[in-house]
């Protein structure tokens, strides 16, 4: 399952000198960015004098009562890579679950836009941007494995908006190169939300805007409700992330490249500050949602379209349709109904539901239409299924007219 | 313009004119002409107009753009793209003042016909309702080559043609101007060849994926000079 893509297993003196940075350290508590500053030719070659202990020896000893997990029953919930949404039932059945999910750490370099050959060294849970879906009732826990796979460059941890307390977790999960934790959190609120990695100052938007985030869906126990209270269900799921990136450019204007995972935290500090994207993408990359991989449906099938944006404000349109059902916020308050663009506040993830009434090709954009074209921020629904004249017909094919 | 002025200075010397001072490289063509079914031979170049072909025109003061390659590329070996058929018409002028000859794009007829050995069948249409012809041509099949890349990194034809199956879409002079298909003067978009024939209006440079645009669009533009072959 762990593709150890990294080249940077290899330098091991390098790798240490890295672990050694984790002195700086207690950096990731502070909010201070643990590697500030620090360039790849200025990296000394010593090794550090001493490691930190433990990480047997940090466990905080317990002082608040244990956790009551009676009544809960244990299940594993095998993670699947976006677009797609792990097995899950839309109303729960039985009673309230530990959902135990395992996500690995994994740093690899992706090309984000095969025309110009632009790649990011990627922060990823389990090797995909966005990170995976995961799903739950509300009541239910999330017992979570991270692991950092043993050849990362960087510590990384993760801060999940549907959780409370600790940063989200954040704060109890951080792990470096070789290392593990497991979180449990409960599932209070229903609705879609993000998590992301939070390692501390500068390092949370270099590791965010790098594809390090995710959305978790707390379902209602009962399912889905439009306002009246009627049960509303799908037949798919399209989990869509938009990934802002901001890639450095050389004097000449070409996309840098860089040898190992984190190489480029300066240039890409720079180029974050102007807050102007380079990129903004859904599904990692360029055209990752179109073509041979655009999204498939039927006429009459109803799609949930869940829209993850850790960062930054974004509006997804569904041309050619709507959004017949809008979660913009939880799922505690009725849905929007007939919506045509919905607005995602950075930092959140949405649902919009939708039932497909025509065949043909629907582009799925962020409606500031600059980012879709020309940063990326497009994905493609091929619906197949029977035309309907009554909703739409071209009455007079385009034809020359008297002048 | 100052092609004007110095016409009375081109003079042919060995490979290359000599054209106000400056050495025009003499666009080389593909080792056998292209023969249509009808008889007419088309002499083709063989490898797209190149960035140090394009710089040569931009120095001259005949083309707007100045184009550069990646640090890591050689101009001369690199395709020009991010042509607009407003920039490919400034070349084609150029080149033909310069050199006293009468280059031009092809037809979307002659592209298909010489390209036809090197590129992949079309594939069916997605949709066979009429009414969904405006979708029917969105490719579902996987699109490998769009990373712009030296000449020669594709295919070549049994006339010598080098690359038409590449990353580099290439105008055509035939005109899109409509499903009515009318004659037009002031025409909108024109057709390019490539893995697939496109219409791209006149003015873009980059046909930017995405948005609302149905299909997957062209990766790069670029041009590919022809000319008749002189009669003997």
């Amino acid at each position: 399952m762990t593709k150890f893509m990294n080249p940077g297993l290899m330098p091991t003196s390098r790798r240490n000198v890295l672990r050694g940075s984790v002195l700086a350290g207690a950096a990731a508590m502070t909010g201070a960015p643990a590697f500030a500053g620090q360039r790849h030719a200025a990296v000394p070659k010593t090794a550090p004098m001493a490691y930190f202990s433990d990480a047997a020896e940090q466990q905080v000893k317990a002082e608040a009562a244990p956790a009551d997990l009676s009544g809960y029953t244990r299940v594993k919930q095998e993670l699947v890579a976006p677009p797609f949404a792990p097995a899950h039932e839309q109303v729960a059945t039985g009673g309230p679950k530990i959902i135990e999910i395992t996500m690995e750490t994994e740093e690899r370099l992706m090309v984000v836009d095969e025309d110009t050959g632009a790649s990011i060294w990627a922060f990823t849970y389990n090797g995909s941007v966005p990170g995976p879906l995961i799903i739950c009732h509300q009541g239910d826990m999330i017992e979570l494995t991270l692991r950092n796979p043993v050849d990362s460059q960087l510590e990384h941890n993760i801060d999940f908006h549907a959780s409370t307390g600790a940063l989200g977790g954040g704060g109890l999960t951080h792990v470096y190169p070789g290392e593990e934790t497991v979180l449990r959190w409960k599932a209070t609120k229903a609705g879609c939300f993000t998590y992301h990695c939070a390692p501390g100052g500068a390092m949370i938007p270099y590791h965010v805007t790098h594809g390090m985030n995710g959305a978790v869906m707390v379902l209602p126990r009962d399912g889905l409700k439009d306002a009246e209270g009627n049960a509303l269900t799908y037949d798919s799921i399209a989990y869509i992330g938009e990934q802002d990136y901001y890639l450095p450019k050389d004097e000449n204007g070409d996309y840098r490249t860089y040898e190992y995972a984190g190489d480029d935290y300066g240039d890409s500090l720079d180029e974050m500050r102007t807050l102007t994207p380079t990129h903004s993408v859904f599904n990692g990359a360029v055209g990752a949602l179109t073509g041979e991989a655009a999204l498939r449906a039927k006429v009459g099938e109803t799609v949930l379209m869940i829209h993850n944006q850790a960062n930054r404000d974004t509006r997804p349109h569904l041309i050619g349709g709507h959004g017949n059902y809008v979660w913009e916020t939880s799922f505690s308050s009725p849905p929007l109904t007939d919506v045509e663009t919905w607005f995602v506040r950075g930092g959140t993830a949405v649902a919009a539901m939708y039932t497909f009434e025509q065949p043909g090709v629907y582009a799925y954009v962020n409606h500031n239409l600059i980012e879709a074209t020309l940063l990326g921020a497009a994905a493609h629904f091929v619906v197949e299924g029977e035309w309907d004249n009554n909703l739409m017909e071209q009455v007079v094919a385009p034809r020359a007219f008297a002048t | 313009m100052p092609w004007l002025v110095g016409l009375a200075a081109v003079a042919l010397i060995g490979a290359v004119f000599l054209y106000d001072d400056a050495l025009v490289p003499t666009p080389q063509m593909a080792e056998n002409p292209v023969i249509f079914p009808d008889g007419t031979a088309l002499n083709v170049q063989k490898y797209e107009v190149t960035v140090a072909e394009w710089n040569v025109c931009h120095a001259a003061g005949a083309c707007t753009l100045n184009l550069r390659v990646a640090k890591n590329r050689t101009e001369s070996k690199m395709p020009a793209t991010g042509l607009s058929y407003l920039d490919v018409s400034q070349y084609l002028a150029w080149i033909n003042k310069a050199t006293d000859q009468n280059f031009r794009l092809p037809t979307v007829q002659e592209w298909k016909f010489m390209a036809a050995e090197v590129l992949p069948d079309t594939p069916d249409p997605i949709f066979t309702d009429p009414q969904l012809s405006w979708a029917s041509s969105y490719l579902l099949e996987p699109q490998t080559k769009r990373t712009l890349m030296p000449q020669g990194t594709f295919a070549t034809t049994s006339q010598g043609i080098v690359d038409l199956n590449g990353s580099v879409w290439e105008w055509t002079k035939d005109c899109y101007s409509g499903a009515s298909k009318r004659t037009v003067n002031n025409c909108p978009a024109y057709f390019v060849g490539g893995e697939h024939i496109a219409a791209v209006p006149y003015l873009v440079r980059d046909p930017a994926r995405g948005g609302c645009a149905v299909g997957v669009p062209p990766a790069h533009l670029g041009m590919r000079l022809v000319h008749v072959k002189p009669s003997h």
